[in-house]
């Protein structure tokens, strides 16, 4: 048999195998044909339909009922309390007025972020009192699932972390959101939290937020201690970031810290500073962030300004008056170059007798904040411990550059960055005029410069950086030659 | 070890330009110096109640009081406002001493850096502190202050009385903390049951089961047994005292009339249950008295 079989031999491996090719092209020439054909048609068909309702927008017209298909876990009650408003009273109302209204009531559907598709359309009105003129609204939704659960194992920084998270949407069937968070790791060793999140009014503007949380930090690295967290936290919060009149957030905090765990060469001044404390603060908060990109905005701002107020009527062992602002300012300078200016200070006052307590003064340098300086390493320090310091600055200017495939020119995603720190981080002497230390503040700023490149991680932000300190009190943590970042929020 | 990976000799040599410019160190404000021996004490039953309110609530911050006072040192500062977290090992007392005082003395540690600070010492540090400062060798003494070897040997029969039975019905006459309260507000103190675990003998059993599935916790504790110990314990150490200056029929002070002063005066400011015990046995409560006068003209505020 096989002595038959001679070559050259066939190559019959493809199924297409000498198939004429000419069918290919009259079977796309006829694909693309019905395509044009139903966009024409159904281009037609929007032409016609915009062309009805623009004839007939003055059409009188009334909303009968409203009804929306599909929520089965939301209470009416709620339903009614969105809707409402935006239904209007008019009785010599048009179509165009129930369109808008439609509009409107889609919007707020939407924006309770209970559904996860909603499709509205007028029906006849199943009412037999109904006018000819009248109709009804009806949405067809979808609810989004309810439940969310999800376990996650993160080493990096320096830092590995086990977390378990839960979400419940909706849970009582007015948007009201339940998440808790469980997580285990080598910084901060062991965390939790708990919050319901509802909306306060039918426009989903305002929300308030009742929180547990629970925290233990690994200090040792700039404090030689350990410092754990149980509080409890209610938050009313309006607006958001990136619209007109920004965020705020209104805030009361009651909280029980704990400095424990001392190491054996904890300084003086953190041995005064162990055990427990309570604060019971009211803070405020407000956040307006127009930036079109966080990392290399082309235009737009960033502001905070943060202020609590804790002690006095309040409660607890902690009075003082805090105060934080900070700004950013991103350009584009073109041919992939952009600059970005940012700045940040704060003020601890305290209104009580002593001294103010460790966990809350502020803590300053690192990779996030004054580079080329170590992390919490600036401002008054007692042997090896940074104690912190009750009044702050600092500054960062910028200069990005795109990165391109040296062949095919394409960018990369790293971007090289340039950039001048400045800072410093100081206690307030009451004996002496504030107006005094901030100047002699102002005068010695610790100042750091350098290079590295930037990893865009969405959200979180990765940089290499080379940089020297310039010039820095013999006191801080000084740190020449690279250093690795990661974090949200940089200078 | 030499390291892996090194950095390049270039690279090196241009750190080693920076900083520029040096600031002076920024320095913690209203950081004040040691300049007197002062012990760390849990405070005091009232702050307002003088003359006893240089004598600490905690009766292990008042044995080393009582110590020091009967080792005849005078003018010791007492100092109330640090937690227990903040000392060496989590526990008070600490002596905080000025570098000139301290263990190590060198002329060096005097001129260093954070000398200022002075040197801190946990509890068994103390009476080698002592010794050092009164110019003594107290392991010199084989009968430790005691009149004779019997007495020696009886004296830590009595030490493990006091801190066994005695100190047992103490910590369970004193009111324990809510549940709620031990939750939100963390204690340096182990619970209860882990303190009777340590000084009962023999430890009371736990809580659970042998066979139990749950791990073992808690312990049951007979307090009706203790607080009969502790009844005898009490009739004996007023039998032994009798009409004596100092315990076991000592000339001087002794550790042991350290310790049961700082046992007799927590008990005679405790409840009731075990108040009164002390309170019928008139040559106790005279001898604490007495003690009392002498240990709270060595501490001041």
């Amino acid at each position: 048999m096989a002595d038959n079989i001679r070559p050259p031999l066939h190559n019959s491996s493809s199924p297409r195998d000498k198939e004429p090719k000419e069918l290919d092209k009259i079977a796309k020439w006829q694909r693309e044909r019905m395509e044009r054909k139903l966009r024409g048609e159904y281009e037609s068909a929007v032409l016609h339909l915009s062309q009805v309702i623009n004839d007939n927008l003055k059409t009188h017209m009334n909303v009968s009922a409203v009804r929306v298909e599909g929520a089965t876990h939301t209470r009416k009650s709620f339903l009614g309390s969105i809707i409402g408003p935006s239904l209007s009273t008019d009785s010599d109302s048009t179509l165009e007025d129930v369109l808008h209204t439609t509009r409107r009531i889609s919007h707020a559907l939407k924006k309770t972020d209970i559904f996860s598709s909603v499709e509205p359309y007028i029906d006849r009105p199943r009412s037999d009192l109904a006018s000819p003129e009248d109709v009804d609204l009806v949405f067809r939704t979808r609810e989004r699932g309810r439940w969310y659960v999800s376990s996650a194992t993160e080493v990096g920084n320096n830092e590995g972390s086990a977390s378990a998270s839960a979400r419940v949407r909706n849970v009582f069937g007015g948007a009201e959101t339940f998440e808790a968070n469980v997580s285990l790791g080598t910084k901060t060793r062991r965390s939790f939290r708990a919050s319901l999140t509802a909306p306060l009014t039918p426009s989903m503007e305002t929300f308030a937020e009742l929180s547990a949380y629970g925290m233990e930090k690994d200090l040792t690295t700039y404090a030689s201690c350990t410092e754990g967290l149980r509080g409890l936290r209610t938050v009313v919060r309006r607006g958001s970031p990136g619209a007109y009149g920004g965020a705020h957030e209104l805030a009361y905090d009651a909280v029980i810290r704990h400095i424990s765990g001392l190491t054996p060469t904890a300084s003086m001044s953190m041995r005064e500073s162990a055990g427990v404390s309570v604060k019971s603060s009211l803070s405020h908060t407000f956040l307006l962030d127009t930036r079109d990109d966080k990392m290399a905005a082309t235009r737009g701002a960033y502001g905070k300004i943060y202020q609590e107020i804790a002690g006095l009527a309040l409660g607890g062992d902690a009075s003082f008056y805090k105060a934080e602002v900070e700004g950013q300012v991103s350009r584009a300078l073109g041919r992939g170059f952009s600059a970005s200016l940012a700045a940040r200070s704060g003020l601890l006052w305290g209104l009580g007798p002593g001294k103010t307590s460790f966990s809350d003064r502020f803590q300053l340098g690192g990779p996030t904040s004054v580079r080329s300086f170590r992390a919490n390493s600036m401002g008054p320090r007692d042997g090896a411990d940074s104690i912190g310091g009750e009044m702050y600055y600092s500054a960062g200017l910028s200069v990005m550059s795109d990165l391109y495939y040296p062949k095919t020119g394409q960018t990369l995603p790293v971007k090289a960055h340039c950039w001048l720190n400045a800072g410093r981080l100081d206690g307030i002497d009451r004996d002496v005029p504030l107006k005094q230390t901030m100047l002699s503040s102002l005068s010695r700023p610790s100042l750091s410069a350098g290079v590295g490149i930037i990893y865009r991680l969405d959200p979180v932000r990765v940089e290499l950086n080379f940089g020297v300190p310039l010039a820095c009190s013999r006191s801080d943590g000084a740190r020449r030659g690279f250093q690795v970042g990661m974090g949200l929020e940089f200078m | 070890m030499a390291s892996i990976f090194s950095v390049p000799a270039p690279i090196v040599a241009f750190n080693a330009h920076f900083p520029l410019k040096s600031y002076p160190p920024i320095k913690p404000i209203s950081k004040s110096s040691i300049t007197a021996p002062t012990l760390w004490v849990h405070p005091p039953r009232s702050l307002t109640l003088a003359p006893d309110n240089v004598l600490s609530a905690d009766v292990e911050c008042l044995k080393w009081q009582a110590y020091l006072a009967l080792r005849g040192l005078k003018d010791i500062k007492i100092r109330l406002d640090i937690s227990p977290e903040g000392s060496i090992d989590g526990s008070l007392p600490n002596l905080h001493v000025p570098i000139g005082e301290s263990l190590a003395k060198s002329e060096k540690l005097s001129k260093s850096e954070g000398a200022e600070d002075g040197e801190l010492l946990a509890a068994h540090s103390i009476p080698t502190w002592v010794d050092a400062k009164l110019g003594v060798d107290s392991n010199a003494d084989p009968l430790e202050g005691y009149k004779d070897q019997a007495s020696r040997v009886e004296s830590r029969a009595w030490v493990s009385l006091l801190e066994g039975n005695v100190h047992a019905a103490l910590i369970i006459s004193q009111p324990q903390p809510s549940y709620l309260h031990s939750l939100l507000f963390p204690s340096s103190d182990p619970p209860l049951s882990e303190s009777l675990q340590k000084i009962l003998s023999p430890p009371p059993p736990p809580l659970t089961g042998l066979f139990s599935l749950l791990p073992p916790r808690g312990s049951r504790v007979n307090i009706s047994l203790v607080l009969s110990q502790y009844r005898d314990a009490i009739s004996s150490l007023s039998e032994r005292l009798g009409t004596d200056n100092w315990f076991l029929g000592s000339s001087q002070p002794t550790p042991l009339d350290a310790l049961a002063f700082a046992y007799l005066h927590c008990i005679l400011h405790s409840s009731d249950t075990i108040r009164i015990e002390v309170t019928r046995r008139v040559n106790l409560v005279a001898w604490e008295w007495r003690v009392r006068c002498v240990i709270r003209e060595s501490f001041v505020l």
